[in-house]
């Protein structure tokens, strides 16, 4: 067996760069943007869930003084078919000919302040033929329902059905044969589950500035968590080359997928260009977040599964049909390579639907569409140990997945660690820790997630005094200035501190997909990587050329460069090469092939009030093969963070919509996340199986997190009170119904 | 490619060449092995267009090469698959495990595995690949 390497700074756990910046509020976010002469931009939104636009008449709001410019979706370049998701994109930045969801962008105005901005946007009449809403898949899969998209047609791998319809695409996966598979099994559980359209949740909203100069250059300043994404968005958008448009990444609270997306920064630059091409800013209002963007998608779900008693799968039947919102583009398919993942099956069937309903249009939420879907398989994979009266953990184990296994996909999965996992889940003091209360339970549940590569590219430069400044394009959300900073100091073998890390604009690095699908450590950490041995090559060049000798007998240990007696270390040749020759400038830039998945198992313990229905959560352990922690603090922080999330996704939170489609908890007093108050310390244990195609081993770790709490939840709530649940959220009067329903 | 007279077509008509239960048999076989073509596994609702197959050797060095052999196999199937040349936006083509990034000329080992899968993707455009 191989040893693990030993690393110097790798695993341990500094201080992030830009830390000091926003525990002091210094940090400079979205909304923090003031440039002269900047106007005020304020959005004109949807009182209906479903509408057609008969006429928007915006001559009141133009006269009215202070107001500078009145755009539409009539202002926004008609896309062609070719470019379709960007083309529902930019329908949904400003509406075309109806409206999709209660909070659907209608108008934007901008002027000398937001007062008058808001003030002008109530003076634009819009005539409106108001529709019937559709505001779950169930109704919107119905005959007759009533269709949201005209020239909508379902996709089923390519081949396009004919008539009118609301299911954007529907894909099956299938192997083997489904009907031995539950011949051969001696008990079989079909369970059918209902979840909630949910929020990211981020605590920043949105914001933009936009500035469409005289000489059509286009310069946004925005939260988000790809400045090249939002570049290429925007680009599209407008119909303007890429080369005229820079986007300033600003600090970023919170994104969670739900800043992928462009929102106001077309709309922003519009109003600029009809402004005289003065800068304009748009911030989104807490109501304004909720009702029109993310969230992530209500879904129904379909679970069926055998097993023989000795406790082996044999087969599993799914069918996912997940919330698009009002244009296509739900996480369908994603949810399709989660929801059965932790298992070896050799007879499954998947099903994936991806239905419009009228609601915000799905935006990514952390392992996109895996939460829900997990809370599905895992509540009857937990039903069908029990009913053979075996372990929980044992029966995961016993049909756990490993390397060359196949997905229900047929693809085979590389190197894994759910094995791993979950014998680390079996072994953990929780899982022995006896509960001591009636009501309380303990539930485990599994969870996956695919993880991206994508593209990255850093740059950096070797100052006099031996110090590096790192150029990256990567938003950092959760520490990844450390930890790309960290990989660099590395492979340079020089102390982290000496790395200055800056996140820069997207003419100040070469391109960079964005933070998200888990990938920026590993993938943008290679491209430093990268970048590290580069320079490292030109300081043993600049080292031998000191030493007068080649550079092939030039050795590099412990930040010394050695040659026949002759030792400089790296300060000294930064220093003297600064003052005898070029610049020592590198680049790196990494897009790899493939990336390593994460499997992660959690365990909870939980009391319920069997008076009010309330859930406490009493302890929690979460467990995730994460490869190799870079900076093991931020791998924990998003293994909590991910629980956290989940759990609140598990017992509280849910859009709730009224009869006609108005959103009716457009607020964070009525959207109930959880809070510090509501959670204990969310414990974690890392195991630690590297990536074997990562330089250091590095696997994405941000999403796996938030799969398992629902079925956890679920599972323990179970054990604590003999309740099935099939819903989410679980709130008190959903467990009360349901505990209620129990014969007595 | 047909594992009895190794021709792309099989002219002779033994039908060998429908993998379906003899895969295996093919990999293990030392005669055969070295000389494979690439494994086409045909997603469910692209099987009306391959006779109910699952799979299917076809040969190829590049994925382009793949899927117009693929055509003369299953017809129908390439305009299922590609548009003005590329794969469709909503589907993903995965070699080996790995989602084909780099277009069609991408080459293919004889013994690769090719998967047809729905793109996974969050709508915004090719730099949400997978969110």
């Amino acid at each position: 067996m191989t040893a693990s390497p030993q690393y110097r700074i790798l695993g341990s756990r500094p201080p992030r760069p830009d830390g000091v910046d926003k525990v002091t509020g210094r940090a400079v976010y979205g909304n923090d943007t003031r440039l002269p002469a900047m106007l005020y931009g304020h959005i004109l939104r949807s009182p209906h869930a479903h509408a057609r636009i008969v006429s928007i008449d915006t001559s009141r709001a133009e006269a009215l003084p202070g107001v500078y410019a009145v755009a539409t979706g009539a202002d926004l370049p008609q896309l062609a078919d070719r470019v379709e998701d960007l083309r529902y994109t930019s329908n949904n930045v400003l509406a075309d000919d109806k409206v999709l969801y209660d909070g659907h962008a209608v108008a934007g105005v901008a002027a000398v302040d937001l007062g008058t901005a808001e003030e002008a946007a109530g003076l634009i009449e819009v005539i409106y033929e108001v529709l019937p809403p559709v505001m779950d898949v169930h109704q919107a899969m119905a005959d007759g329902a009533p269709i949201l998209l005209s020239d909508l047609r379902t996709d089923e791998l390519g081949e396009v059905l004919e008539g009118e319809t609301n299911i954007a695409s529907h894909f099956r996966h299938e192997r083997g044969d489904l009907e031995s598979g539950f011949a051969a099994a001696d008990i079989v559980i079909e369970r059918e589950f209902n979840t909630a359209t949910v929020h990211q949740g981020y605590v920043e909203p949105h914001a933009a500035t936009a500035l469409w100069n005289a000489d059509g250059r286009i310069t946004i300043w925005c939260s988000t968590q790809g400045a090249f994404a939002a570049r290429s968005q925007t680009s599209i958008i407008l119909q303007q080359p890429v080369s005229k448009i820079t986007v300033n990444p600003t600090e970023i609270g919170g994104g969670f997928g739900g800043k992928i997306p462009v929102y106001v920064e077309p709309v922003a630059a519009v109003l600029s260009k009809k402004a005289g091409h003065r800068p304009v800013k748009i911030a989104m209002s807490r109501a304004d977040v909720i009702k029109a963007t993310g969230p992530t998608s209500g879904s129904y779900i379909k679970v069926k599964m055998g097993a023989t008693n000795d406790g082996t799968l044999t087969a599993a039947k799914v069918v996912l049909a997940y919330e698009a919102g009002g244009y296509p583009g739900s996480p369908v398919p994603s949810a399709s390579g989660v929801v059965l993942a932790p298992y070896k099956l050799d007879n499954v069937q998947v099903d994936g639907y991806d239905v419009l309903v009228n609601k915000p249009k799905a935006s990514p939420y952390r392992a996109p569409g895996g939460t829900n879907a997990a809370f599905a398989s895992e509540s009857v994979v937990d039903e069908l140990a029990s009913a053979i009266g075996m372990d929980p953990l044992e029966f995961r184990l016993q049909n756990a997945v490993a390397e060359g296994d196949r997905q229900a996909n047929g693809i085979p999965f590389g190197r894994i660690g759910c094995i791993e996992t979950l014998q680390t889940a079996i072994d953990h003091p929780h899982y022995a820790t006896p509960l001591d209360g009636k009501f309380q339970g303990r539930g485990v549940a599994a969870g996956y997630w695919m993880n991206w590569g994508g593209k990255s590219s850093v740059s950096a430069s070797v100052n006099a005094d031996g110090s590096v400044s790192l150029l990256e394009g990567s938003t950092d959300i959760g520490g990844s200035r450390a930890s790309i900073a960290m990989q660099l100091a590395e492979t340079l073998d020089i102390p982290y501190e000496q790395v200055n890390a800056q996140v820069v604009s997207t003419d100040q690095v070469g391109y960079t997909d964005l933070t998200g699908g888990s990938r920026t450590t590993a993938t943008t950490g290679m491209a430093a990587y990268n970048l590290g041995q580069n320079l490292r090559a030109e300081m043993t060049r600049r080292a031998a050329e000191l030493m007068e000798t080649e550079p092939e007998t030039v050795t590099y240990e412990n930040g010394v460069f050695s040659s026949n007696g002759s030792r400089l270390s790296f300060n000294e040749v930064a220093e003297q090469a600064d003052a005898s020759g070029a610049p020592i400038v590198g680049t790196g830039t990494a897009a790899p092939d493939q990336w390593g998945a994460a499997f992660g198992l959690h365990i909870v313990d939980l009391e319920v009030d069997p008076e009010t229905g309330k859930i406490e959560i009493l302890r929690y352990t979460a467990l995730q093969n994460v490869g190799k922690a870079i900076h093991p603090s931020y791998v924990e922080g998003q293994m909590q963070g991910g629980v956290a999330q989940g759990i609140g996704w598990a017992i509280n939170e849910e859009y709730v919509y009224g009869d006609d489609g108005k959103l009716l908890n457009a607020s964070l007093l009525d959207y109930r996340m959880p809070t510090s108050l509501d959670l204990p310390m969310i414990e974690t244990v890392l195991v630690e199986v590297p990536w074997p195609d990562h330089p250091y081993g590095v696997r994405g770790c941000g999403e796996t997190p938030i799969v398992p709490p629902a079925g956890a939840v679920a599972n323990a709530l179970n054990d604590a009170l003999g309740v099935r649940m099939n819903v989410l959220p679980m709130s008190p009067g959903k467990v009360l119904e349901q505990l209620w329903a129990q014969p007595a | 490619m047909c594992c009895q007279c190794l021709q792309a077509k099989c002219w002779s008509n033994c039908g060998r060449n429908r993998l379906d239960g003899n895969l295996r048999q093919v990999r293990s076989n030392p005669v055969l092995r070295g000389v494979g073509v690439p494994t086409v596994w045909i997603p469910p609702l692209m099987r009306s267009l391959s006779g109910n197959r699952t799979q299917l050797e076809i040969a190829g060095e590049s994925v382009r090469e793949v899927i117009e052999n693929l055509e003369a196999e299953c017809p129908g199937i390439k305009d299922r698959l590609l548009a003005e040349g590329r794969v469709k936006p909503g589907i993903a083509v995965a070699i080996d495990g790995v989602i084909l990034t780099k277009g069609l000329g991408t080459k293919v080992a004889p013994d690769s595995e090719l998967h047809f899968v729905p793109a996974i993707s969050g709508g915004s455009d090719s730099t949400v690949a997978l969110l």
